[in-house]
């Protein structure tokens, strides 16, 4: 298992080249002169030139591509043009926000969608149901940002319970994991209740209960396992983008997040605010699918030997 | 059957909740207030005036205030480059030679701050001396050298370039004499130099020792106030200095008054947040933009509990059409150029942007009326909405409706009204408009870019005097060998250069006049500033950058922060 862990995590490398490559190349080519932004209107050729070549972006693209990827394997990102600090740093800052905010959002989903799915399956087409399923058609449907405002008026505003943006303290985090959460949400419930569905009318789950094994069981012991690999994928993938962060709630919250400072950096052409944080998200991405592969060989044993096996053989 | 109908019903109060809370999101009811606000000079108006004069002014620093900021990007090191928050906050860090009491002051009302005054040994060459017990809040002094350090450092670190546009060099006499030798003097020149619209004066030894994150987090101030905690992107904490320099009550200006002991600046971008967080108690007074500011503000008075101050504006939002030979219609045919410029309802499109004769003003020259040099009766004869007069001049101009395409080249941040009633006025007269809107780095791009635009709607502004803008704008010298817009007038340059040598009314009024029979520009509007506090707060300060300067606002004896 750990051969295929230190595989995967090789298998990155090459990833995250070509995710840096990339950036870099479609930065270049954008237009709109980062320069021209730092100085104004009124700066003179020499003025822009001698800033130009203080930057490194004078150079040959090759060049500016050797440098940065040189940079990245020192883990240096480089600084911010407008704002003077170190790219690294300012993610490292800004991360503990951002995960905070999607730890809690995943949470909330799986812990509050996966039973919901799970009766949704239990009772298929019974009012209950069909009361679900409208509700997640409209989290699906609800935009984040109006849901966000609606929970500030409500908790906020009327009720005065939470506080309406800022990231000092867990329980500024409640309102926007909520925001955060029910558009996942919805769809947790909707895939759990889908794989219970298929799950609860195979032979082996009728065999179950066939031999007289209370419902509890049979759902949590023998369906639900068998359900879960879809589950865990999308829950995966919803982590993984939570992560690279979420710009709309972090800026109708005022959380200083990953997002946030990405949107500030692709406005102002701020290449290194731009390329640091597409890398970190590409990483943050590549490192949750391998949790989430080897979430699946924890929960499928199956998954587990394939693993197993898939590696050579000592001797 | 029933299962059905109390399913039904929790549908329907969940909707019932989620609806109501997106009703009446403003005041809890409070209900009228006090009397007139907005105050079209710079001077604070007072939502409650009646009542505020009727409470008692704090005589002693009030312990705190809590203020919401508008941007979440922000590098408060010395020479860090220059936005809102830092606009806001740097005047409170970093002291400079003198201090700039208000927007447009002029260099006789210039408060001294480190200089204690300066000698005027020709047009070009000033003396300044500083006071000689400056210290900053790490303990290090202040001298000659460390201001010339910083000038320097001001310059090539992302500072404004116009200090190597006006300053040629500083000639240290000893620590606490110095020359200036100016490359070009007139009014506007020295208050920008020496003024703090953009200088931070640091310790030369302490900067070069220091690393990024004490830059940043916690630098030696020259000012009043030290930053005492700062979370990135989210909040910053400023506290008095108690054994700051200036010792002498008598000697402090504008900038280091010290009014309240610790300044909270907490980063809230979406102004509807802004707005929330004021009415939930959560900061005490945050500047709003127009739409916003209806839930404190209406028929020009203020809601209770709160005051409003609407100060001018001091960037005019104006239409400049793209005069280089051959590029297109209008600037080859005059006809076509008046014919746009009359059909610019300038009214209409203030109200487009959600603004009103309250919260914004008609422009008519490139300058506010916040700007000194600018003339009121320019307003009789400036290209005034005349839409019978704009067809007149299309069709003189020969072509057909429909015929003439104008590419309008604009921001993604203008609001869309002011887009919508543009192209409908130009429309209106015969013109086919093309809306080409771009971010800001986009924007910036091809505004230099002759190819890309036959009108272009920009923001422009200066640092007090009406001239500066002009010369921002209009000065081959500060532009690249262009103009704005391409124009290639030696008349105008003329002009402009008698204006800005001499300040004069009447070679204002003569590039004025130039300007306008060149029909290649128009002043549109100007949005003012619009700050919403508590009612504790009595009266506002701004500072030069006509942003907040909050260590001066004055409080009442009752007030009590959120914070």
């Amino acid at each position: 298992m750990s051969r295929y862990i230190g595989k995967r995590l090789l298998q990155m490398i090459p990833i995250l080249l070509v995710v840096a490559i990339l950036i870099f190349t479609l930065m270049y080519f954008v237009p709109g002169d980062p320069v021209q932004i730092m100085l104004g209107d009124n700066a003179t050729q020499e003025q822009i030139e001698e800033t130009r070549a203080a930057y490194g972006l004078d150079k040959p693209y090759l060049v500016r591509l050797v440098n940065y990827l040189a940079g990245i394997c020192r883990l240096d990102f480089g600084t911010s043009y407008m704002q003077g600090t170190s790219v690294g740093s300012e993610l490292m800052l800004r991360f503990p926000n951002t995960l905070t905010l999607a730890a809690f959002s995943i949470l909330f989903t799986i812990v509050i969608g996966i039973p919901i799915g799970i009766q949704c399956a239990i009772h298929a087409n019974k009012i209950s149901d069909k009361i679900w399923m409208f509700l997640t058609m409209l989290g699906n449907s609800m935009p984040g940002f109006w849901m966000a405002l609606m929970l500030v008026l409500l908790f906020s505003v009327k009720l005065k319970l939470l506080p309406s943006n800022g990231a000092e303290s867990l329980k500024y985090f409640i309102l926007p994991v909520v925001a955060n959460s029910i558009g996942s949400l919805a769809d947790i419930v909707r895939q759990t209740r889908s794989s219970m569905l298929e799950v609860i009318r195979s032979d082996y789950v009728v065999t179950a209960r066939s031999k007289g094994i209370s419902e509890r069981n049979v759902i949590w012991k023998h369906a639900l396992p068998n359900a879960l690999i879809p589950i865990i994928t999308l829950c995966g993938s919803r982590f993984g983008a939570m992560l690279g962060g979420t710009v709309i709630i972090e800026s109708v919250f005022s959380i200083p997040g990953i997002g946030t400072y990405l949107v500030n950096g692709i406005n102002s052409r701020d290449y290194p605010i731009v390329q640091g944080s597409i890398i970190y998200i590409a990483f943050i991405f590549a490192f949750i699918m391998l949790f989430t592969d080897l979430i699946y060989a924890y929960v499928d044993p199956r998954i587990k030997a394939q693993y197993v096996s898939a590696a050579p053989k000592k001797g | 059957m029933k299962l059905k109908k109390a399913a039904a019903m929790a549908l329907a109060s969940a909707m019932i909740v989620t609806s109501l809370a997106g009703c009446g999101g403003s005041s809890d009811g409070k209900s009228t207030s006090s009397s007139k606000s907005a105050s079209e000079s710079t001077a604070s108006g007072s939502g409650s005036g009646e009542a505020a004069e009727e409470r008692k002014e704090a005589t002693e620093m009030v312990d705190k205030i809590v203020v919401g900021l508008t941007e979440s990007s922000f590098d408060m090191s010395p020479f860090g480059t220059m936005s809102t928050p830092v606009g806001t906050m740097r005047q409170n860090v970093y002291a400079s030679l003198f201090c700039t009491p208000y927007y447009g002051a002029s260099l006789e009302e210039l408060e001294p701050w480190l200089a204690k005054g300066y000698e005027k040994i020709d047009d070009l060459t000033y003396r300044v001396t500083l006071y000689d017990y400056i210290h900053d809040s790490k303990g290090n002094s202040i001298t000659s050298d460390d201001i010339v350090f910083s000038y320097d450092l001001m310059y090539e670190k992302g500072g404004d370039k116009r200090i190597g546009s006006y300053l040629d060099y500083i000639e240290v006499e000893d620590d606490y004499n110095m020359i200036f030798h100016l490359k070009k003097y007139g009014p506007g020149v020295l208050e920008f130099l020496w003024g703090n619209y953009t200088l931070c004066v640091c310790d030369q030894e302490w900067y070069e020792s220091a690393g990024d994150e004490e830059k940043t987090n916690d630098p030696a101030a020259t000012g009043a106030y030290k930053i005492v905690s700062y979370t990135t992107g989210s909040s910053i904490t400023l506290e008095a200095i108690d054994d700051y320099w200036q010792t002498d009550e008598s000697l402090r200006c504008s900038a280091d008054v010290q009014n309240v002991k610790t300044i909270e600046y907490k980063v809230i971008t979406e102004a509807s947040m802004r707005s929330i967080a004021l009415e939930n108690g959560e900061i005490d007074a945050t500047m709003l933009n127009a739409t916003e500011l209806k839930r404190f503000y209406s028929n020009g008075e203020a809601q209770e509990g709160w005051n409003v101050y609407i100060t001018d504006g001091i960037s005019c939002n104006v239409v400049f059409i793209n005069m280089e030979p051959g590029t297109g219609s209008l600037a080859d045919d005059e006809n076509l150029r008046l014919a746009a410029l009359y059909a610019l309802d300038s009214e209409s499109i203030l109200y487009g942007g959600d603004y009103d004769l309250d919260t914004g003003s008609v422009c008519y020259s490139l300058g506010t009326a916040a700007m000194s040099g600018y003339d009121e009766s320019w307003s009789e004869d400036y290209f005034n909405y005349d839409p019978d007069k704009a067809r007149e001049y299309y069709q003189a101009s020969g072509y057909a409706d429909g015929e003439v395409t104008i590419r309008l080249l604009s921001r993604t941040s203008m609001p869309d009204g002011v887009h919508s009633v543009m192209m409908e006025n130009l429309e209106s007269v015969g013109f086919k408009v093309e809306l080409l809107s771009y971010d800001q780095a986009l924007f910036s791009t091809y505004n230099q870019d002759a190819t890309q635009w036959d009108m272009m709607l920009d923001t422009k502004g200066a640092t007090g005097s009406i001239v500066t803008c002009w010369d921002n704008n209009f000065n081959p010298e500060n532009r690249n060998g262009n103009t704005v817009c391409f124009s290639q007038d030696d008349k105008l340059v003329e002009l402009l250069s008698a204006a800005t040598t001499s300040g004069s009314e009447e070679d204002i009024q003569n590039f004025h006049e130039q300007l306008k029979s060149l029909a290649c520009c128009k002043g549109l509007y100007t949005v003012n500033n619009m700050m919403v506090g508590q009612d504790g707060i009595l009266e506002l300060a701004y500072n030069s950058n006509m942003l907040p300067r909050v260590n001066a606002f004055k409080f009442a004896e009752d007030y009590q922060s959120v914070g």
